[in-house]
């Protein structure tokens, strides 16, 4: 039973891990997009506001230790509002990471397999990813935490890389498109930090609950870094005024490393890394829907339910008709949907549980 | 069954599952259905937009790898279409493999396609998946078919080994820019400064073949040459080799723009690919650079133009000018330059006029000598830093009201130094840069160290 839980370690690599797969695919894109030059800036205004937020949300989760959203909704509303917010995050999971699964599959049909039908290389992520979750010990989370140095390691070798290129003047005009761009329209960049949505749903399986705080701040200043890295690594190597229009961002500055006429073309040793990292994206989000099915199932066994949700995510990520749909749909309901659900509902359910909470302690004294 | 066997037997499907998909991506890309492109030409066709002229080796070459005559192992391939791509999928039918441009090296574009604006081409190369951005981009004053039919290695053994040196040419001559086509790109999608391209042409001994026996026959001629040395092979290079030389040969005479030996230049203000002097084997050269405006060609710049270029952009390692000697009146002394500290670009806005300084900061020494002087008397050497800081600050003013009066073209990104004096990139459009740049006040500081002449130091 202890083997099952998580330790710091591992809990800061998977945390870490959902946002770096949300930079890659279309989070880097967007940043730039969104802000232009002023994009360092931007990065470093939504990183103290994540991590503000996550500091309260660590307070109210400390105060029902290792219950997580779904427990809390519970002990606030009954089985009605624990269905209602259960329900809520596995759909947002699912059609989430469905669509990320679309775009990274479309990516990597157009780079290495363009007459391969998409329907294959999607249905090896979910094959892939239920696989890695099917392993008992909860091995979803240790294989994470072994692919956390490399993510780490890759992300640097990058940066370094391509310092060579580098033009740090490209960071002016400090403000980009302008300071209500900057501050507030590029709010909507805080979407990157997806791994807001899985702290509410980690304590139960931590080995330390009572370190939430610290695991989730570590989290965030990591990402926060990786963030600031790559998109340096973009904003330095290409021009300040570039409007950013390529598919992958990230993999055209990957494009850029060569070491001499031995080491040219590493684009697809980053991309195995990226593919290596998304499948572990993707068991993570099946392991926490399953986990959520459990809880409102109260069925103790989740492999049903990681094939069910599997198929359902392979389902989530074929509706879309082209990428240009796709990223809207990221762009408009995706983006709403984050803001509503983790900013909004998640949120107040957390501040009125606390009220109930201090009101029943109240009253008890 | 029990439950393992069910397992194998669900692995097993799977695995049969995966193979039947993802074979078709395979097989495409299996070694031995591809055919590589080490170079592609773009000209500008006579029934189509394009004629596109694709370089390819021989499978047999590559496994080689140390053939003593390479001209032998490439084969030329070219057709007429409306696109790029177009072209490439009729080649594509005509060799029956599929083209990779994985390892293509160079794409030349004719000055004639130049002129015209090769935005589309450019996006569309980079586009492309295979086509890496460290592909190099030139500029031909010839057409691009002769071009790259005339690249023929010299002391290398392979052609694509001669298209890796560009870069290595660069940084020691200053005589070419290693520009890329994703450099092209960059500066192409963003509004932050205009491109260049290398500048190629053809040597004298191509540009007299050519005049002499009306061009592309002489290619014509070569290519069944290397033919019939390569027949052994299973390729059916000699029969695509000899019918497109000879189907192009005609069309090629009258768009090559020669110059022949009655207007070489030898001075390196003048000189450009094309015109210089220099004869051999390899039937090219690449000398000075392409400027564009936005997506066209507008002009070029000579070599010691393109060397003022890379000074300021630190791209040069090491490089020899000639300059009036201050010892001697008439005579001119070779200096060998190198950069001490990276370039300086400060720019000021003064009454809403643009104000651009440049400060270089130089090492050098003395290459040829004369008996008279003594090389280890101070103020010898300060009189040649100074006649060397004169010269290079007059050739920087020259390069200067080039580009910024001539050209109109910000080819040094100058318009970078300037962002920072506006908080929003708003304010920057509405600075209007180009009418200020046209109208930029320049300066050029040029600090000049001349260390010692080189072994011999007292003659």
């Amino acid at each position: 039973m202890e083997n099952t839980k998580i330790g710091n370690k591992e809990a800061i690599a998977l945390l870490v891990t959902i946002t770096f797969n949300q930079l890659i695919i279309n989070g880097s894109k967007a940043i730039l997009n969104t802000t232009s030059s002023a994009s360092l800036l931007n990065i470093l205004f939504i990183s103290i506001i994540v991590i503000l937020f996550t500091c309260a949300i660590c307070f109210f989760l400390n105060k029902f230790p290792a219950f997580d959203l779904i427990d809390i909704s519970k002990y606030l509303g009954g089985n009605f509002l624990k269905w209602i917010i259960g329900l809520l995050y596995i759909t947002y999971f699912i059609i989430f990471s469905g669509n990320l699964l679309y775009l990274f599959s479309t990516c990597l049909q157009i780079i290495y397999f363009p007459v391969t039908l998409l329907f294959f290389i999607r249905l090896f992520f979910i094959i892939a990813a239920i696989i890695i979750c099917l392993f008992k010990n909860n091995a979803i989370y240790r294989s994470t935490f072994v692919l956390f140095p490399i993510l780490v390691i890759s992300t640097l070798f990058l940066f370094i890389s391509d310092i060579q290129f580098f033009d740090v003047e490209n960071i002016y005009p400090m403000f980009g498109y302008g300071i209500f761009s900057t501050f507030v329209s590029g709010l909507s960049n805080l979407l990157i930090f997806q791994t807001l949505a899985y702290i509410f749903f980690l304590p139960p399986i931590m080995k330390n609950p009572s370190e939430i705080k610290k695991i989730t701040i570590t989290s965030i200043i990591i990402s926060s870094l990786f963030i600031l890295l790559t998109i340096s690594t973009i904003l330095f190597t290409f021009n300040a005024l570039v409007e950013i229009d390529e598919l992958l961002p990230l993999y055209s500055a990957v494009r850029y490393i060569d070491y001499g006429s031995f080491f040219q073309k590493m684009n697809s040793i980053f991309l195995l890394i990226w593919i290596m990292s998304f499948v572990s994206y993707l068991g993570i989000t099946l392991k926490f829907s399953s986990n959520i099915l459990k809880k409102l199932s109260l069925i103790k066994t989740d492999s049903i339910f990681i094939v069910i949700l599997g198929i359902l995510l392979f389902f989530a990520s074929g509706w879309q008709k082209t990428y240009a749909s796709s990223i809207l749909f990221a762009q408009g309901v995706l983006k709403w949907s984050f803001f509503i659900l983790i900013f909004g509902i998640s949120f107040l359910i957390l501040i009125f549980a606390y009220l109930k909470l201090k009101y029943f302690k109240s009253k008890n004294k | 069954m029990n439950k393992t066997t069910i397992w194998i037997l669900i692995f097993f499907i799977f695995l049969f599952f995966f193979i039947y998909g993802f074979s078709n991506s395979y097989i495409s890309h299996n070694l031995s259905n591809l055919a590589y492109v080490f170079s592609l030409g773009i000209d500008k066709g006579e029934n189509a937009n394009f004629k596109i002229t694709a370089q390819f080796t021989k499978n047999s070459a590559i496994s080689k790898g140390n053939s003593s005559d390479d001209s032998s192992n490439f084969v030329l391939t070219s057709c007429e279409a409306d696109s790029i791509f177009n072209g490439i999928n009729l080649i594509n039918s005509y060799i029956g493999r599929e083209v990779n441009l994985a390892h293509c090296s160079v794409v030349v574009f004719s000055k004639e396609i130049a002129e015209q604006g090769i935005s589309e081409e450019i996006y569309s190369l980079i586009n492309n998946e295979e086509i890496r951005p460290d592909a190099n981009l030139v500029v031909s004053n010839c057409s691009a078919y002769d071009y790259i039919n005339n690249v023929k290695p010299n002391i290398e053994t392979l052609t694509s080994h001669y298209y890796e040196t560009f870069s290595i040419t660069s940084k020691f001559t200053g005589y070419i820019a290693d520009i890329t086509i994703g450099n092209f790109f960059n500066d192409l999608s963003g509004r932050s400064g205009d491109s260049t391209a290398i500048l190629g042409g053809l040597n004298l001994t191509a540009r007299e073949n050519d005049s002499s026996s009306g061009n592309s026959s002489q290619s014509s001629v070569e290519d069944e040459e290397s033919s019939k040395s390569s027949s052994n092979s299973s390729e059916s290079s000699s029969s695509e080799s000899s019918e497109n030389s000879s189907s192009e040969s005609s069309s090629n005479t009258s768009k090559v723009q020669n110059s022949t030996s009655s207007d070489i230049i030898t001075s390196s203000e003048n000189l450009i690919a094309g015109n210089s002097s220099i004869s051999g084997g390899r039937g090219t050269e690449n000398l000075g650079l392409a400027v564009f405006k936005n997506d066209k060609y507008c002009g070029e710049l000579t070599v010691s133009e393109t060397i003022s270029h890379l000074l300021i952009n630190n791209k040069i390692s090491t490089c020899v000018v000639s300059i009036d000697n201050p010892l001697k009146e008439n005579s001119k002394i070779e200096i060998q330059i190198s950069p001490k500290k990276k370039s300086k670009i400060t720019t000021n806005i003064e009454n809403n006029n643009l104000k651009i300084n440049v400060k270089l900061n130089l090492v050098a020494d003395i290459i040829s000598l004369d008996r008279e002087t003594d090389y280890e008397n101070n103020f010898i050497l300060e009189k040649v830093s100074e006649a060397t800081s004169s010269y290079f600050k007059n050739e920087l003013n020259k390069y200067f009201n080039k580009v910024s009066k001539e050209y109109s073209v910000d080819i040094d990104k100058f318009c970078l130094s300037t962002l920072k004096y506006f908080p929003t990139e708003k304010d920057f459009y509405n600075f209007n840069w180009d009418e200020k740049y046209k109208n930029a006040e320049f300066s050029a500081d040029v600090d000049v160290n001349v260390v010692s002449s080189l072994l011999v130091t007292q003659t």
